[in-house]
């Protein structure tokens, strides 16, 4: 722990470079795209507008976790990173918690700049307090993209990205399976699958309702979510000398 | 050898690894022992189990039989503690990645901290002729310029058991020679190296022993003091058709002639080699060549998996 700690720094440096340095025009179109649709809107629109400011925000987390959600750990096997990274003295288990830490922060750091472009728009609507209740309520969602990514890479998908995607986006409809019969005692077991979504959303209403404590009560099941793929990803990474063995 | 010992000897016993649920070993039953600060070379034919023999070191996986053990401690235990530089025979690496960011962070891998590693990287992109190209992403560089650059990540953080799969293939002769000073330099300091290699020229210039390996077995071992000492050979070059009559055996064996090949005899004497090709003509054998020729590791090699065949 005390070494995947130390690691830290440098892995978040090295994700930096590795991901962003070749992709900073998406992203700064991405995000100016942010701040002048949203100005758009208010300037445009009528003059409440927080609800379509909202939507178009989330929309951005959505995206700006695209370049993150990497198949780290099945690239890793697969080309043969992994001989360079773990001929040095440390164990899998470190450097692949190391790894995971790295992306949560550029994805935390990516949250954050979705915020600062949205910000002016909300500013302009007068509505700083929705935007914070947005990034605290769904502030989440590249984080969860991030981690279900290495999840999926660690589970051997060669596109953990199209994997994070695809559970969040199951997660968001399986409420709609509320009445599907059919399904039988298989919605329960999809529930514990697929990222409660849905719940996460909904704390942004009850943020605004009922105060933070209570919305952030409602984020539990997805953060408890998030730590058990995190845990379930880092188990897996655990045979990857292994796997590498037979993949190289 | 260097007064310097720094390098850990390896012991491997009866080593049997094999594949999923291939039919034949990749190793199947080595044995060895390598001393410590010796420079060791790998030759056998592809697929004789020389990269798996390199990766069980490494300890990437457990063997199905048998035992590693360097410095008296399982590969695992001994690489998670101390490192074992390896550069694989397909060096594969981030491509968006800047040379100098990936050996900084290659070195923050191997403990160093951020001065060190930046110095290290530094001292050793010199060395390896690639600091010109420090700034430049990796996808961009040429084979020979990434293979330099496979070498670099190896040596950060000073490992004492330095692994090179077929380090010089494809290479240019520039870098061929960035790696041959690499080579001395690392017997210098008295590291253990282990090096596989189909460039047999190589091996015999720089390594102490080489070991022979085909399909899995040891089929030969020959320290480089050996290989120079040993006197010229007389060799007898048959017609296939010839090397297989039985008369041929029993010739070879009576003038103590070895069998070096399915269509070769040595001898250890000029007139030996003369008489056994004079009989053979008289039976109707065709005899293509005599000649003379040092027993240099690649007629050793050679003879060896042949007779293995």
């Amino acid at each position: 722990m005390r070494r995947a700690s130390r690691l830290v720094p440098a892995l978040c440096l090295f994700t930096g470079e590795e991901v962003i340095r070749g992709r900073y025009k998406f992203f700064a179109a991405l995000l100016s795209a942010v701040s002048i649709v949203e100005i758009l809107r208010v300037v445009r629109g009528p003059p409440s507008q927080t609800e379509g400011l909202g939507a178009f925000f989330i929309v951005g987390l959505w995206v700006v976790a695209g370049p993150l959600c990497r198949s780290w750990m099945d690239e890793d096997i697969r080309l043969g990173y992994a001989a360079f990274w773990l001929q040095k003295p440390l164990k899998p288990f470190d450097y692949y918690l190391a790894r995971l830490v790295s992306a949560v922060v550029w994805s935390g750091v990516s949250a954050i700049a979705v915020c600062l472009a949205a910000l002016p728009g909300f500013v302009a609507a007068g509505d700083f307090q929705g935007l914070a209740h947005l990034a605290l309520g769904a502030g989440w969602i590249p984080t969860l993209l991030v981690v279900l990514s290495f999840l999926g890479s660690s589970l051997g998908a060669r596109n953990g990205g199209l994997f994070a995607y695809a559970m969040l986006l199951v997660g968001f409809a399986l409420p709609g399976f509320a009445d599907a019969v059919w399904l039988g005692p298989g919605r329960d077991v999809l529930e514990v699958i697929f990222p409660p979504a849905s719940a996460g959303l909904l704390s942004v209403n009850t943020i605004r309702s009922y105060g933070v404590a209570a919305g952030v009560a409602q984020l539990l099941p997805i953060a408890l979510y998030t730590f058990v793929c995190a845990v379930l990803g880092l188990l897996l990474a655990l045979g990857v000398p292994s796997r590498l063995m037979r993949a190289l | 050898m260097t007064d310097l010992v720094r390098g850990p000897s390896i012991e491997v016993e009866n080593l049997r690894y094999r594949y999923g649920r291939a039919k034949d070993w990749a190793l199947a039953g080595i044995s060895l022992r390598i001393e410590r600060g010796v420079v060791l070379g790998l030759v056998g034919p592809n697929g004789s189990g020389k990269t798996t023999l390199l990766r069980l070191v490494l300890g990437f996986a457990r063997p199905f039989g048998g035992r590693i053990t360097i410095e008296g401690s399982a590969p695992v235990a001994y690489r998670t503690r101390q490192g074992i530089g390896y550069l694989p025979e397909q060096v594969h690496l981030p491509a968006g990645v800047r040379v100098r960011r990936l050996a900084e962070f290659a070195g923050r891998l191997a403990s160093l901290d951020r001065s060190e590693a930046q110095a290290t990287t530094g001292r050793l992109m010199t060395t390896l002729s690639i600091d010109d190209r420090a700034d430049e992403a990796v996808g961009t560089l040429s084979h020979g310029y990434r293979q330099r650059v496979g070498l670099l990540v190896a040596l950060l953080g000073d490992p004492e058991l330095v692994l090179l799969d077929e380090p010089a293939n494809g290479l240019d002769p520039e870098s061929v020679g960035v790696l041959r000073s690499v080579l001395r330099g690392l017997k210098r300091q008295g590291r253990t190296v282990v090096v596989s290699s189909h460039n047999l020229l190589e091996l015999e210039r720089h390594c102490d022993e080489v070991v022979i390996l085909s399909r899995g077995r040891v089929l030969g071992r020959s320290s480089r003091t050996e290989l120079l000492s040993r006197p010229d050979i007389w060799i007898v070059r048959l017609s296939r058709g010839s090397a297989e009559a039985v008369y041929v055996q029993r010739l070879r064996a009576k003038l103590r002639g070895v069998r070096l090949a399915a269509d070769e005899a040595g001898f250890a004497h000029g007139r030996a080699a003369l008489e056994f090709a004079t009989r053979a003509r008289a039976k109707g054998c065709v005899v293509e060549a005599v000649e003379r020729r040092s027993f240099d590791l690649e007629y050793l090699f050679h003879s060896l998996v042949q007779l293995d065949a």
